[in-house]
């Protein structure tokens, strides 16, 4: 086990998140077991102060899960230089098999907890908790992906070894090589710009239609998600290479480090934010139809549009920026 | 209107010393009613406003407000609805000592973040409806009773609540100055403000504004109470 102060906060930061959740958890199953919201019983009133009081700590807690994504990749870049041979977090995660897949289940749980926050607050705003029951089963099944998530760190950090050799990004990132992120990587520049530009666009319109209109958020939302892939697959092609000045590195990873300003932040921030608000839009547009959300639904829907609008308008800013002004051509005028 | 509906509130709930205050109190009260609540002390009187206030969160049973079910509002909100719509009179006016009139008066301004000119002639209005004019800048702590009392009902009135609840208001009061605190009492229910009043004062009980009066004893209200 590696022991830095950024582990052990993590591994701390980890264990809280499971152990709140375990309890929320355990009071979701309570609320659905028990839940009458015509009852004037003790039981229902006791039930109703435990709701709002899950609803504030599993709140912090989908918060402080976003945080430990956040320090879960700056760990693993700072590993680098204990582990021989690996120039980023790439070569960190790398290390042994548990790192991908920590940091996919941490993304992917960061994405729900995103998701469950959003449900959270137009539950909140409606006063009736019309989605109550969605948020505990969700719950419910936040916790053994949250708990399997430790289980990786877990076994990530465990088994970390600094005395053997590691691959670095250019090993894992070449496009001469034979996985899938080699093909990504080798990927046309030319079609992929248009297609991501053309789909930037049309996302960012559909988001300033929902705007103007008060309408569209699911359209908005599907773009969301379908620019997602396609955002991934431009990042390892062009932009970062753009972003390096070196045609031959697409490592999505040193783009976290301090030599590209951290921009690689920036670039993961707008990304995830951008999806997440995407896919919360999306979420909503399906609860549209529940007594006590008709004002509410359309009202964070405009929100989460004017964020997602921010989101993905940061990201193409820097994809922008790269293109234009980096002293890499990849494409001949 | 405000409904309480089969409301209990049991302090210290499974201990020893657990006490019930308020037993499946059904209770309407609508708006631009004068209600008096009258019983012994113990009664349950001040549990009584203090849940219909939403100071105080019942153990079992549901509060509404205009159909609005308040009981599984979060504090948050609920401090919101309290600061719009109920005025509070005490049995002591709690003026802070040291602060001049006008800003005990002001005191329940300052989370609202609302335009201070506005009010400040609202709190001189209303300190001048009471006849306190000529000590709106005197310290707290030189009033007298009955002129305490008077700031606190000006304090209450400041953010023009649609319901005023005074518990036990003349209790510290003389005669004289009860009846006067009584007089300026019926002056808000010709205004068309919903009163609910605890009070075991007769002065009270009997005043011409009030339209009901309720018994309460062990925490219940009793069959035949009084309505005018």
């Amino acid at each position: 086990m590696t022991l830095q102060p950024s582990v052990i906060a993590l591994q701390a930061l980890s264990i809280l998140v499971l152990l709140s959740l375990g309890w929320g958890a355990f009071w979701a199953w309570r609320i659905l077991e028990g839940w009458d919201p015509e009852s004037p019983s003790e039981r229902q009133l006791r039930l109703e102060q435990r709701a709002w009081l899950v609803s504030a700590v599993v709140s912090r807690t989908c918060l402080a899960q976003g945080l430990s994504l956040a320090l879960f990749l700056h760990t693993a870049d700072s590993l680098h230089r204990i582990l021989p041979g690996a120039m980023c977090a790439a070569g960190s995660l790398n290390a042994n098999a548990y790192g991908y897949p920590a940091l996919l289940m941490k993304a992917g749980n960061g994405m729900l907890c995103g998701l469950w926050l959003i449900l959270n607050r137009a539950d909140r705003l409606a006063e009736s908790f019309p989605l109550l029951r969605s948020r505990c089963r969700m719950l419910l099944g936040m916790l053994p992906l949250a708990a399997f998530e430790f289980e990786l760190q877990w076994d990530y950090f465990r088994n970390l070894a600094a005395d053997g050799p590691v691959s670095c990004c250019d090993a894992l990132f070449n496009a001469e090589g034979r996985s899938v992120l080699a093909w990504v990587a080798s990927l046309p520049v030319v079609p992929l710009e248009i297609s991501f530009f053309a789909a930037m666009a049309l996302t960012l319109a559909a988001g300033v239609h929902v705007l103007l209109r008060r309408q569209g958020a699911s359209l908005f939302g599907w773009a969301g998600l379908a620019v997602f892939p396609l955002t991934i697959a431009s990042l390892i092609a062009f932009v970062f290479p753009y972003l390096y000045e070196l045609p031959t590195h697409h490592c999505p990873f040193c783009i976290l480090q301090r030599e590209y300003a951290y921009i690689g932040y920036a670039i993961y921030a707008g990304l995830l934010g951008g999806t997440l608000a995407a896919a919360g839009a999306l979420v909503l547009s399906r609860c549209a139809g529940l007594p006590g959300l008709e004002g509410i639904v359309p009202r964070m829907q405009a929100r989460l549009v004017a964020v997602g609008l921010l989101a993905y308008g940061l990201l193409t800013a820097i994809v922008t920026y790269a293109v234009l002004f980096s002293n890499l051509v990849l494409v001949e005028g | 209107m405000i409904a309480l509906e089969q409301v209990t509130k049991v302090y210290s709930r499974g201990r020893p010393e657990e006490h019930t205050a308020l037993a499946a109190v059904d209770l309407t009260v609508g708006a631009g009613e004068r209600l008096v609540l009258m019983g012994p002390s113990g009664s349950g009187k001040t549990t009584l406003l203090t849940v219909l206030g939403t100071l105080l969160r019942p153990t079992s049973g549901r509060l509404r407000l205009e159909g609005r079910d308040l009981t599984r509002l979060p504090e948050k909100a609920l401090a919101s609805i309290r600061r719009r719509t109920f005025g509070f009179l005490f049995q002591e006016p709690h003026l802070v000592r040291g602060l001049r009139v006008i800003e005990n008066v002001l005191l329940p301004a300052l989370p609202v973040h609302e335009p201070g000119d506005g009010l400040r002639e609202r709190a001189l209005s209303l300190l001048g409806k009471f006849g306190l004019e000529k000590k709106t800048l005197a310290r707290a702590e030189t009033l007298s009773p009955g002129e305490a009392q008077r700031a606190g009902l000006a304090r209450a009135l400041l953010l023009d609540p649609q319901v005023l609840i005074a518990d036990e208001p003349t209790a510290h009061l003389d005669t004289a100055r009860a009846r006067e605190l009584i007089a300026f009492l019926g002056s808000l229910a010709s205004e068309g403000k919903t009163l609910v009043i605890a009070s075991h004062d007769p002065l009270v009980g009997g005043a011409g504004f009030v339209n009901r009066v309720l018994a309460m004893r062990d925490g219940r209200i009793l069959e035949g109470s009084s309505s005018r």
